[in-house]
């Protein structure tokens, strides 16, 4: 079964079945995996056991392997190919005072760029872009006092998939 | 070891108070934890005997009132108060208030708190007690043109230090002499608003040192012993990250001076319970004096484990001994270290990303277990990681023979580590105790800018990552999306069949 996944903005192809299986690169690993009562899993690949956590939901994987995390996202979120566009609607994720803005409306931006910085106490809050795209409003300014959940940033994608373009 | 306390109040939170409540537990000290809001249920709060609400989320409402924490002690009937670091601790008018109060300060009396607190008086003190002090300029005189004119005597370049400072805050380097009163101005501006203090002293400059401190322990009854150094030269932004025992650049005759330059010290101040001394050591110097005194931190310090892994001794049991009126009852002689010790800090940051902090909820967080390898934490998996306070998660301490075999338990231990649901720096931890010059011990504190500036996460999954991705994404299709309610066969989920599902993965890109 062939699944997509992206990493880094680039998309993978992988294509895992059960039993045997002819894969198109050629390059073939036999896995085997069992969960451990940790949480963790271990995974048999090509009579290697390794140990790694995995997370996961709608919208993204999250692997940690080897004192390293690797961020997987789904294509099909934000990524729809039916047409419908897609809309980045940023909000903070704690309150307190808009320390950084890195953007302005109209500007381009890539996919995991920052956006904007709310800072509470010692700790610091980046809004980061969802998709690359263009930055459509800016609700807060520096200095901008806000609450949790309070919209900040909204995106439009780079390349609109609206019929009208 | 008993302790003759009734009830241990902790101010304090995370990690370090786990490790506070471990203590009374073997003491078998009942424990009451004052707690923020955001804290009532933390790993911590579960393991006091009683947990006490001391105010909302954000520390200047809850840890940072003095108020409200010596009422917290009152209520619960403690008869000593712990503070952590951090917070209070190292403040002389909370020490007060809760000696005022009949509650037994853990740490200093506050007057030694006072005296070391302000950096002008404990430097001046160090020097007429023959520790050797940086060269530089602690005099009364605090007038902007005066102050130019010791500048310059110094020569550049040289470091404008506010008296009352501490962690960076007020710190300014100057290595241009017309840029001095500007930033003089600027250095003022920060320790009047964040000491109510305007007053600097002024050092010599070193640009390529190591930081090298040295634990001291002090008692009610004069005694002041020392439990060998720690280096923490592998800091960014005067924030320690990694820290060890021993140094790799002292000699025995160097440690030998260092040591007792700081029982001096201690001795000179009158010191009592846990104290760390800092030094400024600095290779290039030729002849005997190659180490400085900075300053004094009057409190149970973060990197306290490496001490204890060397030296065997609980650090936290001795400072409620010492608080109860005890003697420390360990000659110096008896104190001994033996194989290194190294410490890393596990951060919820993002080092490819100017280490902005991340929060949210921990998916995963699994230790890593095994022989010599200790873990100081205060969450737990599902837990959540708040905005309101540090973004430390916990510490992780390893033993070992030597350097390299310490290096090589730290690298091992590291790889399985498990952290998900926030964004860490295990992975730049890694890869600055698997690099070469941090493994050849020549270190400095510009360590970190010199090789670390622009580091990354590495750019390709291994195919042992890729495939696990592809099994996990599999079985969200396998996930019926719809009625939710309904739980999920067994049968669709490869993870939960633990006996082993066989598959072929392949990737392309």
């Amino acid at each position: 079964m062939k699944t997509q996944l992206i990493y880094n903005g680039k998309e993978l192809e992988l294509d895992v079945s059960l039993g045997s299986g002819q894969l198109p690169d050629g390059s073939t690993h036999q896995a085997d995996v069992s969960a451990e009562s940790n949480g963790l899993r271990t995974l048999t690949v090509d009579g290697r056991r390794v140990t790694l956590a995995i997370s996961s939901n709608s919208s993204a994987i999250e692997v940690s392997y080897e004192g390293r995390t690797y961020k997987f996202d789904r294509p099909s979120v934000g990524k729809s190919r039916s047409g419908k566009a897609k809309t980045g609607s940023l909000q903070t994720p704690m309150p307190g005072i808009v320390s950084a803005v890195m953007v302005a409306e109209g500007d381009h931006v890539e996919v995991y760029a920052p956006l904007m910085v709310v800072e509470a106490m010692k700790v610091m809050a980046t809004l980061e872009a969802p998709f690359a795209g263009v930055i459509k409003k800016l609700h807060a300014s520096k200095g901008s006092q806000v609450k949790q959940g309070e919209t900040l940033v909204e995106m439009e994608p780079l390349t609109p998939t609206e019929e009208r373009s | 070891m008993k302790t003759p306390f009734r009830k241990l109040l902790i101010a304090n939170r995370g990690e370090i108070a786990v490790r506070i409540i471990r203590a009374c537990q073997e003491l078998n000290l009942p424990v009451a934890l004052a707690a923020s809001e955001a804290d009532m249920n933390s790993p911590a709060a579960r393991l006091a005997d009683e947990v006490i609400c001391v105010g909302p989320g954000p520390a200047s409402e809850s840890y940072l009132r003095q108020d409200k924490i010596v009422a917290a002690g009152r209520e619960v009937g403690a008869d000593a108060i712990h503070p952590g670091y951090g917070f209070l601790s190292e403040n002389a008018d909370f020490a007060e208030a809760s000696e005022e109060a009949g509650i037994t300060f853990v740490g200093p009396p506050s007057s030694v708190i006072r005296l070391l607190g302000d950096k002008i008086r404990a430097k001046n003190l160090m020097a007429e007690s023959g520790v050797p002090v940086m060269p530089g300029y602690t005099g009364e005189n605090q007038a902007d043109d005066h102050l130019l004119l010791e500048a310059e005597n110094i020569g550049m370049p040289v470091l404008i230090k506010a008296s009352a400072g501490g962690g960076g805050r007020g710190m300014r380097v100057v290595r241009e002499i017309d840029q001095f009163l500007p930033e003089l101005a600027e250095a003022r501006r920060e320790a009047v608003a964040a000491f109510g203090d305007a007053r600097v002293l002024l050092e010599k400059y070193v640009e390529r040192s190591r930081h090298i401190e040295v634990q001291i322990f002090g008692d009610s009854h004069g005694n002041v012993v020392h439990l060998f150094e720690r280096e923490c030269s592998i800091q960014r932004r005067h924030q320690k990250i990694i820290e060890e025992s021993p140094s790799p650049v002292l000699t025995p005759e160097v440690r030998q001076q260092i040591t007792s330059a700081a029982v001096t010290a201690g001795r000179a101040a009158g010191y009592q319970n846990a104290g760390t001394v800092e030094f400024l050591f600095d290779e290039s110097l030729s002849g005997d004096h190659k180490f400085y005194f900075l300053e004094v931190n009057t409190r149970l310090q973060v990197e306290h484990p490496v001490t204890e892994m060397l030296t065997g001794i609980d650090l936290v049991k001795l400072q409620l001994k010492v608080a109860s009126g005890e003697p420390i009852g360990l000659e110096q002689s008896q104190i001994g270290a033996t194989g290194h010790a190294l410490e890393v800090r596990i951060y919820a940051e993002d080092p490819a990303r100017q280490f902005l902090p991340s929060i949210g909820d921990l998916a995963c967080w699994v230790e890593p277990q095994g022989p010599w390898i200790r873990v100081d934490s205060g969450i737990k998996a599902g837990g959540e990681v708040s905005p309101y306070y540090d973004p430390m998660l916990a510490k992780l301490i390893v033993r070992g023979e030597n350097r390299s075999d310490t290096i090589h338990r730290m690298i091992s231990a590291l790889k399985q580590f498990h952290v998900l649901g926030v964004t860490t720096n295990i992975g730049y931890l890694l890869d600055i105790v698997s690099d070469e010059v941090f493994q050849s011990g020549q270190i400095s504190t510009q360590f970190l800018a010199e090789r670390f500036a622009d580091w990354k996460n590495p750019t390709e999954p291994p195919v042992e990552v890729l495939i696990a991705a592809a099994l996990a994404s599999m079985e969200r299709t396998a996930t019926p999306s719809r009625g939710a309610k309904s739980p999920t066969k067994s049968t669709d989920n490869p993870w939960s069949d633990a006996s082993g599902w066989r598959l072929l993965a392949g990737t392309k890109s």
